[in-house]
């Protein structure tokens, strides 16, 4: 059950950069051709809540990027995190590129 | 029967051979590089006489099998005074292939300088002189010999950095459409066969020739799989015909692996602008194609044509290493300048890689400012007309860096870095370091470690990166021999069954019993044998490093350093 439906506090947000077919989410387009959504962010959230909160399945997305490490959806997330997003379309990285960062806990 | 063709520039004499029994299941770099090893003096000067450039299809290129027109190039670097070899897509392959031709080899030197062209077809093979073709650039010199010789001419040449025997000259293929953008690039062999007084090799199209089948059900059986396989994994089937390459670009910005005005950062602010979704949004809009295939039977289908705001064609390809070079690497957010760079390098025949990293050299030493694409387009042009700024910059990126005194220089052996920053992707770095050819992301791309069961690590502390770097440059090398394009390792990584049908459409072809094990087994056999002549001409473990100043400049966002031991990438020779 995620924070707000609980009651928690809503710290700030997630700058979420989104690819790909992703790219319709966006609430903001910069200058620069990038496509960001800043989504609220609770305490003790995870890359999977910042995901839901978007409306967005797990096997919708190929690669997930938490400031700029190759990540995991259990990893932890706080405000003011950048947050990459790539649609499934935009599957193209060979397994051994980089380390997965799993997060803390619970797979 | 399948042949060997041997040019002798010297006294213009053209032969055909019989293939030795040693180069009989040979093909691609395999065969080019075992050629080498064979015939050249690993000490001689990589432009005199003594050189020789080996030009071989790979071993089932012409066949059916899917995404299969890889045709190596090879000789002793100018750039880099290794072995080399560069391979590309386009068309010569194929029909060379479909002649019979296993491999042509030019050796020795005209007394004069003039140019020539070697002529192939079904009846044998002669040179004639180049005459109004020579100094002229790629796209006229491709409308001119197709006019010549037919639509469907396959067309292997250099332009004027070629016949300059500018060190960044690379040897441009033509495509279905007649485009010179099919570039055997890296390594400067551009210059070699410019320094054999070799404009083009015109490969005559002929219908109904086709490559010769040991067996053709095993091939059939091992066709449908690799097929099925490539039509079915996700980026073969879906991110690279929608995005190109260049889907690349938001990935690895992401990852703050993107090497950003030269290499002084990992994130480039305008990657949005450069990628495979912003041409993928604006290209078909002017009347551009994406999904296109650089040569028949292509399944890929990763390539493109892009075009103009005002709809007129500009350049085909845009490669993810080309808008990197040309566009992050130089910071440069203007796919219209991007664009015309490549064009500029297409048509001029130099490689986009080094021609970034020698752009953004040139800019740190304040001959542009970074990022402006129009200034850049200036200097670019300057290597064409041969002025003494345009020799140096064609010249590639060391030799830049040199003339300017410029310390952050992202080369290795020579040879300019690609697109991915080596303090953020260790293991890319091992490959850059350890290669034979030099800096080269190709040379190790990857390989399944579950199934070629090999270990490995991210860990940069974690020795077993060696075995890994080892494995992938093992199976590349196996990949580059069979004509194959390397991006089929995304199918054959992660689908068993699409290792097996590759394995199987070149048994089909060669009548050989090869198991997938042979794949690493034959692959480190090569390899080994291209360390040997780079061994002989003078390179020892010293040389597999990357430039000091990765060491000790903090690269952000992740403000990485280079960290791998030398250690651990001497261990990569440990075969």
């Amino acid at each position: 059950m995620s924070k707000e439906e609980t009651g928690g506090q809503q710290q700030g947000h997630i700058n979420v950069y989104l690819y790909g077919k992703l790219r319709g989410l966006a609430t903001h387009r910069t200058s620069q051709g990038e496509h960001i959504a800043y989504v609220p962010c609770w305490e003790g959230d995870r890359i999977r809540d910042i995901v839901a909160r978007l409306n967005l399945k797990p096997d919708e997305l190929s690669h997930l990027f938490l400031n700029g490490v190759y990540s995991g959806p259990a990893c932890r997330v706080k405000p003011g995190d950048r947050l990459g997003l790539f649609a499934k379309d935009m599957h193209l990285l060979y397994r051994q590129y980089f380390p997965v960062d799993q997060g803390d806990e619970d797979q | 029967m399948a042949k060997i063709v041997r040019v002798n520039m010297s006294d213009r004499s053209v032969k055909t051979e019989e293939v030795p029994e040693k180069y009989r299941f040979l093909g691609g770099r395999a065969l080019t590089s075992s050629i080498l090893v064979d015939e050249v003096d690993p000490t001689c000067h990589p432009l005199g006489p003594n050189n020789k450039l080996v030009i071989a299809p790979g071993m089932i290129t012409g066949t059916t099998a899917p995404s299969s027109g890889r045709l190596s190039v090879g000789g002793k670097s100018p750039l880099t005074g290794t072995i080399k070899e560069a391979n590309a897509g386009g068309i010569p392959g194929q029909l060379l292939g479909r002649l019979g031709i296993k491999a042509i080899i030019v050796e020795g030197q005209p007394r004069d300088k003039e140019f020539y062209i070697l002529k192939i077809d079904s009846t044998g093979a002669q040179l004639l002189p180049a005459g109004e073709i020579t100094g002229k650039g790629m796209y006229e010199t491709n409308a001119f010999l197709w006019k010549k010789y037919g639509v469907g001419t396959g067309i292997i040449g250099i332009g004027p950095a070629g016949e300059m025997k500018l060190l960044n000259a690379g040897v441009s293929c033509n495509d279905s459409e007649n485009s010179p953008g099919r570039y055997a690039g890296r390594g400067g062999l551009g210059a070699v066969m410019g320094s054999k007084g070799l404009k083009a090799v015109v490969v005559i199209s002929e219908k109904g020739l086709q490559v010769p089948l040991a067996d053709k059900e095993l091939f059939e059986r091992g066709r449908k799989k690799l097929v099925e396989a490539l039509l079915k994994h996700p980026v073969t089937s879906q991110t690279l015909p929608t995005y190109g390459t260049a889907a690349l670009v938001n990935v690895l910005n992401e990852a703050g692996a993107l090497p950003t005005r030269n290499f002084s950062a990992g994130r480039f602010e305008g990657a949005a602008k450069t990628g495979g979704e912003a041409m993928a949004e604006i290209n078909p809009q002017r009347g551009g194609t994406m999904s296109h295939p650089c040569h028949p039977g292509c399944v890929i289908k990763c390539s493109n044509i892009y075009h103009r705001p005002d709809g007129s064609h500009h350049v085909a390809p845009i490669e993810y290493e080309s808008t990197w070079a040309l566009g992050a690497n130089c910071g440069i957010d203007n796919l219209d300048d991007i664009a015309e760079l490549n064009r500029i390098c297409n048509d001029v025949g130099l490689d986009t890689i080094e021609a970034g990293g020698t752009l953004a050299v040139a800019m740190e030493a304040g001959l542009a400012r970074f990022g402006d694409g129009k200034k850049a387009i200036e200097l670019l042009n300057e290597v064409g007309k041969g002025t003494a700024l345009g020799r140096i910059l064609g010249n590639g990126t060391e030799y830049t860096a040199k003339a300017f005194g410029i310390t952050r220089c992202p080369t290795v052996k020579g040879q300019s870095m690609p697109a991915y920053e080596p303090r953020v992707i260790k293991g890319i770095g091992v490959t850059y370091a350890t290669t034979p050819m030099g800096a080269d992301h190709t040379a190790g791309y990857t390989i399944a470690t579950e199934v070629l069961k090999v270990g490995g690590e991210a860990d940069p502390s974690d020795v077993n990166k060696a075995d890994l770097a080892r494995a992938f440059q093992a199976v590349t090398m196996f990949i580059d021999s069979s004509g194959y394009c390397l991006f089929v390792t995304f199918a054959t990584s992660d689908y068993p069954e699409a290792l097996e049908g590759l394995v199987e459409t070149i048994n089909g072809t060669l009548g050989t019993n090869w198991t997938t094990d042979d794949v690493l087994r034959l692959g480190k056999e090569w390899l080994k044998k291209e360390r040997r002549f780079n061994e002989a001409a003078g390179f020892t473990n010293k040389d597999d490093r990357l430039p000091e100043f990765m060491k000790y400049e903090k690269l952000p966002p992740h403000n990485a350093v280079w960290n791998v031991s030398d250690e651990i990438l001497d261990a990569v020779h440990n075969y």
